[in-house]
């Protein structure tokens, strides 16, 4: 296996056994299936077969903190503070994650795809909700790719206009099902961090009927997709082109990973949040800030080939 | 000659049932904005999201359906105040429901425009704390345990299992067809009734005063204007989606279709007659930053208007109600 690192030299050899295990299984299955294929077809045709052949690679978002994993508390504990902010103030997380759509790839010699992207009742076609507390969320496959050769992936942090315009969508858009869905403000909620913080003056709340508001709590949900000209309307929808370092290959023969670290600690240092003023954060102007932070959250660290 | 107009009219009755559950947008309106390719509408789809306009069961306590709120006989408007709270400030307000016609027409839902799409429009309903209290989950679960709604899913949308998007897509079926288009003002447009002296002149008073905001068939220009009602704001309207503060205190400007019916008016329910509402505009209106330029007038701010000419813009308003459709059987409860 042939590793290419970036930026950082990655300590531990990524395992991902069970991923290639079941690729290998697809490809015999696969290769299995043309044989059977060849023998019923033309020559011409099976030519024509094998120059289509579409690739896959996988796009593994690993939630970090600084260089460790993310370690996500219970939401309300205000007794271990595991990170500190750049203007020293301890915080916590109990809760990380962030809508991705829209992934293209592009290559030097001009190969390009682009994801297919369909909102319907029945399910949300590329677009993926990846959460801290779900770790099989990161992981994410992108199949039907040009066999060719590739030097950049981009995608978008958030639902866009058409996603949400969609109307009552399934799978990760479905609001009974988990979605993170604005209903006084229609849109979808790109990013959002939650936990505590010593020096957030958030009071415990007794809501009533068994929900509560807890102590030190911070909230920062960052949304807003609409674009109206001549208007104080916020975007908060981010796209985002992370190079690989050198071209990889996908194809039939290939099952490329690629390793984007997502930093949760830009959000608050890159946007200089000082949580006595600023803890709570539920609105498209409020969440400017901290969406220009994602630029910085997202590194492509490495890519296997 | 007899015998044509029969066979027409066996014809065009024929027709009728066939189509009785599809969209038909009326001629003189403008292109629709719900895109239908989405969620076409069918007779089961139509049917389902009846049955659930009217099923306490979408509430938290099993006592409150859409219906309770937005009742055929006021055009689908309610003449209840309900209290109304975004809880992001902890802003409470107070919202006036208003009547449900012609929604395929529209971009923007709300008094503050701040739902995009009609399917999402319910949802507010469902878990908002002081109405429906229920969460769109749970009320996903209600369906599925329910054997009558898990075979009308199934007839609508060919699904095994209920989720929350059919549930939505049922509902905006329903609400889509609530096309008031029959009134004796269009039976007039389209030169097949006539209006009263009076009624006229209230309609050229109209066009010349009022149509610039409540404007063309639908009697709306899908804007947002501050009409002088306040000059604090307990609900800052548009402001909480535009984020602008120059947009505190201004409201979707309403359709006015079915207005006579739909007492009492405005966002907050302030008046309880269209005689109020026009006093309102002719001395009524406070100069407030926010204002309308349109109501910015000199040397009297407002549109003034003589007791003679508010009496013939009423019997105009009157012209927008439909019977037609407040009576149409379609929208009954189960029948
Ligand atoms: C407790 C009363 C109440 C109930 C129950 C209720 N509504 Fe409403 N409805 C309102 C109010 C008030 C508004 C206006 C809200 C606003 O502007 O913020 C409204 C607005 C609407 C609108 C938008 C109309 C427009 O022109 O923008 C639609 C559509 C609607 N409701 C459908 C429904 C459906 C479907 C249900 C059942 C799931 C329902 N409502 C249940 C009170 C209610
Ligand atoms: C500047 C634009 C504008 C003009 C001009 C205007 N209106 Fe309005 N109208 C509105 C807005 C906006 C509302 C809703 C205000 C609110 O609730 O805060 C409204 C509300 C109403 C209502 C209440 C409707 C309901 O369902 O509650 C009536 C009736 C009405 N207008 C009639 C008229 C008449 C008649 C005229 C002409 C004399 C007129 N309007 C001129 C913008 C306008």
């Amino acid at each position: 296996m042939l590793e290419i690192a970036l930026r950082r030299n990655p300590s531990q050899a990524c395992a991902y056994a069970q991923n290639l295990m079941y690729k290998t299984m697809k490809k015999i299955i696969g290769m299995f299936a043309i044989a059977v294929f060849a023998v019923a077809c033309k020559k011409e045709d099976i030519q024509q077969n094998q120059n289509e052949y579409k690739g896959e690679i996988l796009v593994n978002f690993d939630l970090k903190a600084g260089s460790s994993p993310l370690a996500l508390r219970a939401a309300g504990d205000t007794v271990n503070y595991d990170y500190n902010t750049s203007n020293n103030q301890a915080f916590n997380v109990s809760n990380f994650g962030f809508y991705v759509s829209a992934f293209t790839l592009s290559g030097p010699n001009g190969e390009s795809y682009t994801q297919e992207m369909k909102a319907t009742a029945e399910s949300a076609k590329g677009y993926y909700k990846v959460e801290a507390s779900n770790p099989s969320s990161s992981f994410i496959n992108l199949d039907n790719i040009p066999e060719g050769s590739y030097d950049q992936v981009s995608f978008t942090i958030g639902v866009g206009e058409e996603g949400v315009q969609s109307g009552a969508s399934g799978g990760v858009l479905d609001p009974a099902n988990g979605a993170w869905f604005w209903n006084w403000n229609a849109g979808y909620i790109a990013m959002k961090v939650e936990g505590s913080a010593a020096d957030s003056p958030q009071e415990f709340v007794d809501q009533g009927n068994g929900s509560s508001i807890p102590a030190k709590r911070m909230e920062f949900h960052v949304g807003g997709w609409k674009d109206v000209e001549g208007s104080m309307f916020v975007n908060n929808l981010k796209t985002l082109t992370l190079d690989f370092g050198s071209p990889i290959l996908i194809g039939e023969k290939y099952a490329p990973e690629a390793h984007v670290v997502v930093d949760v600690l830009p959000f608050f240092n890159a946007s200089n949040n000082d949580f006595t003023t600023s803890y709570s954060v539920h609105s498209p102007m409020a969440g400017a800030p901290f969406a220009a932070t994602f630029q910085s959250m997202f590194v492509m660290d490495h890519v296997h080939q | 000659m007899t015998c044509v107009v029969l066979v027409l009219l066996s014809c065009s009755k024929n027709r009728g049932e066939i189509q009785s559950f599809a969209f038909v947008k009326p001629e003189h309106f403008p292109n629709t904005t719900y895109d239908f390719s989405k969620n076409e509408i069918t007779e089961e789809g139509f049917l389902l999201g009846r049955k659930l306009f009217y099923d306490p069961l979408l509430s938290l306590d099993g006592s409150v359906a859409c219906a309770n709120c937005h009742q055929q006989g006021t055009a689908f408007a309610d003449g209840q105040q309900h209290p109304f709270s975004i809880g992001v400030d902890n802003e409470v307000g107070i919202r006036n429901a208003p009547m449900l016609t012609n929604l395929a027409f529209f971009k923007e839902f709300f008094w503050d425009g701040g739902v995009t799409h009609l399917d999402f429009v319910p949802i507010n309903a469902i878990e908002s704390e002081i109405e429906m209290k229920e969460s769109l989950s749970n009320v996903v679960s209600k369906l599925n345990a329910n054997a009558e709604y898990l075979l009308a899913f199934k007839k609508a949308f060919d699904v095994d299992s209920i989720s929350s998007p059919y549930l939505l897509k049922a509902l905006s079926q329903f609400t889509l067809m609530m096309v008031s288009a029959s009134s004796p003002y269009d039976k007039w447009l389209n030169h097949s009734g006539e209006l009263t002296q009076q009624e006229q002149e209230g309609l050229n008073l109209f066009q010349s005063k009022c149509a610039t905001c409540h404007t063309g068939v639908l009697f709306t220009n899908h804007e947002y204007r501050n009409i002088g009602l306040d000059s604090i704001y307990p609900d800052k309207g548009r402001a909480l989606i535009s984020e602008n503060p120059l947009d505190d205190g201004k409201f979707r400007v309403p359709s006015l279709r079915n207005v006579a019916l739909t007492a009492p008016y405005m966002h907050n329910a302030r008046f309880w007659s269209l005689k109020e509402v026009l006093d309102h505009y002719d001395t009524g209106v406070l100069e407030v930053e926010n204002l309308a330029p349109e109501l910015r007038n000199e040397p009297q701010i407002g549109i003034p208007l003589s007791e003679v000419e508010k009496e013939a813009i009423i019997s105009f308003l009157k012209t927008l109600s439909d019977v037609d459709f407040i009576q149409d059987q379609k929208f009954v409860e189960y029948n």
